[in-house]
């Protein structure tokens, strides 16, 4: 399947990837990038539609709580294994590496869907486990302030989590993403509403 | 001191049988564990005590303090002596801290901080809670196995707590509103 399906035409225009990825490595308090309107909304609603189909599995530790499929690698779902195998295809990892200037490989796939009902959250870490180089969300819900469900990124000092510096709030067909790192600290804020926040994620690897 | 509902030779016996029972963390909890008037003094001592606010996102939110009369309270026979009766073990002494934990309030499992065997006992002096809003206790092992334990006013945890176990406090939802928990938590001298 062509990039160009999936990615909305601002984002696939040469002249703008060189400014992207300046603003992607300098980007505080680590590297990252957040791309509004990312996926088209007929894709955006095609995989808001796929991802209801999927069973969630609640998971709970001291660490977070909230319910997520299992690892999409496998899944059975036509309109999400299209997304996978776009994301994880020679022309998408081409594509993020003109954006990060990472080499990212295609295996493995590390990719699931994930539901952040009232009350589920997801406390500070920093996302290192070995070979994970980029850490990605595909939001397929919309959020408004003070409903929760942000994605939190701490400034660091000595090496620990200081602060939450910017908050980055929800909105279906943005793609977010940031260099796992020593300091990539970062949180997904309790939700507070009823509304519920949807995405797809997952980690490239090199 | 105690609740004389727990002083009976059958209760006491009962209550052998039940901290054996879960393989995980032999434990017991008491509800209603102290007399009325030993509670509200309790109560009223932890939840008036001042305390410092501390932060580390990657370990803890939460407030916390010692009171001399706490430990003073509960380093007297009649608490020692029951635990130590019930556990079949002479308890030489307490140490214990309060914390106070409202929204947002949470402590993580992290290697630095890691606990030695020992023996906890906790005592909730919380007005009112609904234990949906977080803030039990949670024991977990190193291959996932988990045992929650969620308390209530005026109970007193007993728990042993083995070698690779480790427990947290569950993240305070905004459920909870303005509304605080207070424990005071404590260790066993043998």
């Amino acid at each position: 399947m062509a990039i160009g399906e999936w990615v909305t035409d601002p984002y696939l225009n040469p002249s703008k990837i060189p400014l992207l990825r300046k603003q992607f490595i300098a980007a505080q308090p680590f590297p990252h990038l957040v791309l509004p309107q990312f996926l088209p909304p007929k894709k955006t609603r095609a995989l808001v539609t796929a991802v209801s189909k999927e069973k969630f599995y609640a998971k709970e530790s001291d660490l977070f709580q909230l319910k997520q499929t299992a690892d999409l690698a496998s899944t059975k779902n036509k309109q999400l294994a299209d997304f996978r195998d776009l994301l994880y295809s020679q022309q998408f990892l081409w594509y993020m590496h003109e954006l990060t200037g990472m080499w990212l490989a295609p295996r493995p796939v590390d990719l699931q869907g994930s539901l952040y009902e009232d009350t589920d959250y997801l406390l500070c870490h920093d996302d290192r486990v070995s070979g994970r180089t980029i850490a990605f969300l595909f939001y397929l819900s919309t959020m408004k302030q003070g409903q929760g469900g942000t994605l939190d990124l701490y400034s660091s000092r000595n090496g620990k989590p200081f602060k939450v510096s910017k908050q980055i709030i929800p909105s279906a067909g943005t793609l977010a993403f940031f260099e796992v790192s020593k300091k990539s600290f970062h949180a997904v804020s309790e939700v507070t509403s009823p509304a519920p926040r949807v995405a797809i994620g997952g980690w490239f690897h090199r | 001191m105690i609740n004389p509902f727990y002083l009976t030779q059958e209760m006491l016996a009962e209550m052998r049988n039940t901290f054996t029972e879960n393989p995980l963390v032999p434990s017991i909890q008491l509800q209603q564990a102290f007399t009325p008037k030993i509670y509200a003094l309790i109560q009223q001592e932890a939840r008036t005590l001042s305390l410092t606010r501390s932060t580390d996102p990657l370990h803890h939110s939460y407030a916390s303090g010692s009171s001399k009369i706490l430990t003073n309270l509960l380093n007297q026979p009649p608490f020692i002596d029951f635990i130590g009766t019930l556990l079949n073990k002479k308890v030489k002494g307490v140490s214990c801290t309060v914390f106070t934990l409202g929204w947002k309030d949470f402590t993580l499992l992290h290697d630095s901080h890691l606990e030695k065997p020992g023996y906890d006992f906790v005592v909730d002096a919380t007005p009112l809670w609904d234990l949906s809003w977080g803030g039990s206790i949670v024991y977990v092992d190193g291959s996932g196995e988990s045992t929650t334990i969620g308390s209530l006013p005026n109970t007193l945890l007993l728990a042993h707590r083995k070698k690779n176990v480790n427990k947290f406090i569950k993240y305070i939802n905004h459920h909870a509103g303005k509304r605080t928990k207070t424990i005071i938590v404590g260790s066993l001298r043998f």
